[in-house]
């Protein structure tokens, strides 16, 4: 693995069991289902690069976001970060590397604490990596405060007395604080109206270059994650059915569902108001996902053998592929 | 970091303000608390009679000028008894709900945070408890450790707490998954520094709103363990060992019971209705226009 | 142009809080014609929710406080004046509206057939207004399956005998047209009702609404905070900001040549698959506070152009070419 490489999941698998009784923390249950959120994504992310994720609800990518980052233990499989193995490590070892390896929250309102002002949240992750000097920590914050705009008299204050832009930036704020490497990005902008998602789009976007970020930016708006993105990649059912480079997949995707769910995105031209490519059916459930490709009931291309056997990713391109029988026939 | 926001408190306060019936609520209970801290101040000094002087000249007269509350078999003024016995409720009170608000809140919040086996034990334990009728389960643990003021407030203590940590571990679920709680976690914080900076803030107002509800039911149950022979004995002018003493004087000297029955009642209807008001005030979806 | 079926006029709404006084509408001016989708598009807090509730009275009415002199006309009548009672007859029957939360809206205690049931039991009644017979519930199953299989829902008997949490997004969304168009209203409010679904899912539900208003001949208004939905499916466009509407033309015209600042400041902080290079323009400043707009128009701490007049007084809809409107004294 190249040191280009910051971080890389292999097979990263993460089911959850419902329908559950718990009692002295065992479990009993008639109905036990499994819910299939993750099963068995794998990508690496570069440094300085933005992969975008891109999927409607339920495809597993908001736990995806969680996984990557082991606020939740994954089932199975790994994940290497600055070429260690970060998915055995004693939980001493992973509270240090956290302040390398940061999120950014969806809801601006409930990510931050009612009951604390804003340079205590901004504060939070140095305090978690041990950093005792005040002064410092009030340096960085300040620092950090103005970086994201916000003027310095927002130290004292609590986030209700801020709007959704606004307390976003400080959610921003608080992830880049530590001058993490690596920064998850799930649905950051997704509960704030356009004109404000676009100031702190742009925001982002300039943040990402000055500081060498690599993220990984999760959304199901489509048209904002690919202006974010340098690659992306397009999940379903808990897997990932395509990846590659954004201006390739655009102009020529792969896999069906891309097509598709390109194609659904209501363009914002009326000239060029949508022909009837159009999907039918919902997304399955993911307590029993289909058998084979799990795209295959809703696919206007299946074939027999995309009922029984999981496709395989198949290279398209250079760091470009996509996981369809129909590319191997 | 603030507990109290500003506009959270103002309006709380609004709200209290228009309900005229909780006010005077508060008002008594401001009175009597004002009335505890003098008399702890001064002792007998400001007392029209000694609480503890015994005059047989004197016994059972009935409330006139000269004893405001009248006096009673062994010829001590009632009226000085129960302002001298004031500070014994508020003691009780405040000692055992400060007490099982610190330590129930604490180990609730820990448990509900924390979740798995510390929660279950937690809740099991708790379960026990809260199985008994709080008096039933005092009165055991007084008969236990036998009579006597401090006796009673331990009984009262131990059968109290849970009740707490019932409630910190419910608030604790709800906020549990809130987005800044992962922040948190993110943020590389361990568990005990999440609960102190996070959780324990953020249940403080609910459970200080439900401990001002409930002293009056301490001070209640206490002045009934009193008025059983367990908890204070004399000559203490606890007011439910008053109402005790006077027992047998019912049909003749009435007041030696009623009246200090009547102070009991006045207090803990004063902090029940004062509690429910602030209760009302506290919950935005209980606030009326 | 033909008689519109709705025409808002100078409708101005408030509500009291304890902050102070919301002012959410502030002089609107909106009309719905025959056989047209109208998009009211906007961003939250602008006030076309509450425009949308407005028209059926459907703002609780104690914090809210509709003005004097706002006329709400829809055939022959102003719904601004209508009792309690005589505004419910126009429920479902003259308008309909369904939402953006298709669960909420749904009774979770009655099957999807027993709801559309419902409407249909009380326009059934309503035509036969003497008569107090209730009509035949065969009558009236036959009439839900119909309304079902209008909202393409292949198997309608099995779906009628379903309940809400049982169905997903996108069919709870189509029971709810279903039910909104099962009394077959002359216009459908539609407010934000593709915004929780997914993006395939809406598109065909947008498919859907399209074809309903060729079938059946209901207008739409099309209440929604996304542009490109405004763009697949409506005809004519208003802008709303700050309880106004400064902006309104063919949704042609409003892509192509937008007028109002605010209109182009909107459409250019949109990333656009189609051209993934430009970067996306940001309006300065926040959403005004609608208790304390600012003087005069409402955007100009927001717009590069404003000048002296912009803020001390509101410039009003001007008509600049045939039927594009704008309030802006740019122009």
């Amino acid at each position: 693995m190249s040191s280009q490489t910051l971080l890389s999941i292999k097979n990263l698998v993460k089911h959850y069991r419902v329908g559950t009784v718990s009692f002295l923390g065992r479990r009993f249950g008639h109905k036990q289902k499994m819910v299939h959120s993750l099963d068995g994504v794998s990508f690496n992310v570069a440094r300085d690069e933005t992969l975008g994720v891109v999927g409607e609800s339920g495809c597993g990518k908001t736990t995806l976001a969680r996984t990557m980052l082991l606020l939740t233990p994954p089932t199975s499989g790994s994940i290497t970060f600055e070429d260690k193995e970060i998915t055995k490590l004693p939980k001493q070892e992973l509270r240090k590397l956290r302040s390398r390896m940061q999120i950014v929250f969806q809801d601006p309102v409930s990510s931050l604490d009612p009951r604390m002002r804003v340079r205590d949240i901004v504060a939070e992750p140095l305090v978690g990596v041990g950093e005792k000097d005040r002064a410092q920590i009030r340096e960085k914050v300040r620092a950090m405060l103005e970086r994201v705009g916000l003027s310095q008299d927002a130290l004292n204050r609590f986030p209700h007395q801020f709007s959704g832009g606004q307390r976003q930036r400080i959610g921003i704020a608080r992830a880049l604080v530590c001058e993490p490497q690596f920064l998850v990005l799930d649905e950051p902008t997704s509960a704030l109206d356009a004109s404000i998602q676009a100031q702190v789009l742009n925001l982002l976007r300039r943040l990402e270059r000055d500081l060498r970020l690599s993220s990984v930016f999760i959304s199901h708006n489509i048209n904002v994650v690919c202006y974010m993105s340098d690659r992306i990649a397009v999940m379903y059912a808990g897997e990932i059915v395509e990846m590659g480079p954004t201006r390739e997949i655009l102009g020529k995707s792969s896999h069906p569902y891309t097509t598709t769910l390109f194609a659904s995105v209501p363009k914002v031209d009326p000239s060029h108001r949508r022909a009837d490519t159009e999907i039918i059916g919902e997304q399955p459930s993911p307590v029993n996902p289909p058998s084979g490709c799990r795209f295959h009931p809703r696919c206007p291309f299946v074939m027999e053998k995309c009922k029984s056997v999981r496709p395989e990713q198949t290279v398209v391109n250079s760091n470009h592929w996509a996981a369809c029988h129909l590319l191997t026939k | 970091m603030s507990l109290f926001d500003k506009t959270e408190l103002r309006l709380t306060g609004v709200y209290l303000l228009r309900n005229k019936l909780s006010l005077a609520g508060g008002a008594i209970v401001a009175a009597y608390l004002a009335l505890t801290v003098v008399v702890t101040l001064t002792g007998k000094f400001l007392l029209p009679y000694d609480p503890y002087v015994q005059n047989f000249a004197q016994t059972l007269l009935p409330p006139n000028s000269a004893h405001f509350f009248g006096t009673d078999d062994l010829g001590r003024d009632i009226f000085s008894r129960v302002i001298a016995g004031a500070p014994i409720e508020a003691q009780i009170a405040f000692v055992v709900v400060l007490i099982s608000l610190a330590f129930g809140g604490s180990l609730g919040a820990f448990a509900g945070y924390l979740g798995g086996m510390a929660e279950e034990l937690l809740m099991r334990i708790t379960d026990v408890f809260l199985s008994f009728p709080a008096l039933v389960l005092a009165m055991a643990v007084a008969i236990a450790i036998g009579p006597g003021l401090t006796n009673s407030m331990m009984a009262l203590l131990v059968v109290w707490w849970p009740w707490y940590a019932r409630i910190a571990r419910g608030e604790a679920l709800a906020i549990k998954n809130s987005q800044y709680m992962e922040a948190a976690h993110a943020a590389g914080l361990r568990d005990v520094q999440i609960v102190v900076r996070h959780v324990l803030p953020n249940i403080l107002m609910p459970l200080l709103v439900y401990a001002t509800l409930d002293i009056s039911n301490v001070i209640l149950t206490g002045s009934i363990l009193s008025f059983i022979g367990l908890g204070a004995q004399p000559p203490q002018p606890e007011w439910g060992r008053m109402v005790f003493d006077g027992q047998d004087y019912l049909s003749g000297a009435w007041w030696m019971s009623v009246l200090p029955a009547l102070a009991i009642f006045v207090v803990v209807l004063a902090f029940s209705l004062f509690g429910d008001g602030l209760r009302d005030a506290f919950d935005p979806k209980l606030r009326r226009r | 142009m033909s008689e519109p079926l709705l025409s808002i006029e100078n409708v101005r709404l408030e509500f009291n809080t304890e902050q102070g006084t919301v002012h959410a509408l502030r002089g609107v001016d909106l009309s719905v014609g025959k056989n047209e989708v109208v998009g009211l598009v906007g961003e939250s807090g602008c006030g076309k929710t509450v425009l949308g509730l407005a028209v059926l009275g459907l703002n609780p009415m104690p914090p809210a406080r509709l003005l004097d002199g706002s006329q709400i006309l829809f055939q022959g009548r102003n719904l601004a004046e209508l009792t309690p009672h005589e505004l419910a007859l126009v429920r479902g029957t003259g308008i309909s509206m369904i939402f953006q939360e298709p669960a909420t809206s749904l009774n979770p205690v009655f099957t999807i057939g027993d709801q559309i049931s419902e409407s249909i039991r009380l326009r059934i009644q309503r035509q036969r207004n003497e008569d107090k017979s209730t009509p035949s519930s065969s009558e009236i199953d036959e009439q839900v399956y119909e309304a079902l299989r209008l909202v393409r829902i292949a198997d309608p008997e099995r779906i009628a005998r379903r309940y809400p949490h049982e169905l997903s997004g996108g069919m709870k969304q189509r029971a709810m047209i279903a039910m909104a168009m099962a009394a077959k209203p002359s216009l459908l409010i539609a407010d934000e009702p593709t915004t929780a679904l997914d993006v395939t899912i809406q598109a065909q539900i947008l498919r859907l609404m399209r074809d309903l208003m060729n079938e059946v001949k209901t207008s739409i208004l099309f209440i929604t905070h996304d542009l490109g939905v405004i763009a697949e499916i409506a005809d004519r466009v208003a802008v709303m900001y700050a309880g106004h509407i400064v902006e309104e033309a063919p949704v042609g015209q409003l892509f192509a040549e937008p007028l109002h600042p605010y209109t182009q400041g909107l459409l250019a902080s949109l990333p656009r698959l189609s051209d993934l290079d430009r970067e996306i323009k940001q309006l300065p400043g926040s959403v005004p506070d609608a208790i304390n707009p600012p003087s005069g128009c409402s955007f100009h701490p927001r717009c590069e152009f404003a000048r002296e007049e912009c803020r001390t007084e509101s410039p009003k809809l001007k008509e600049l070419k045939v039927g594009h409107k704008v309030a802006c004294y740019l122009y």
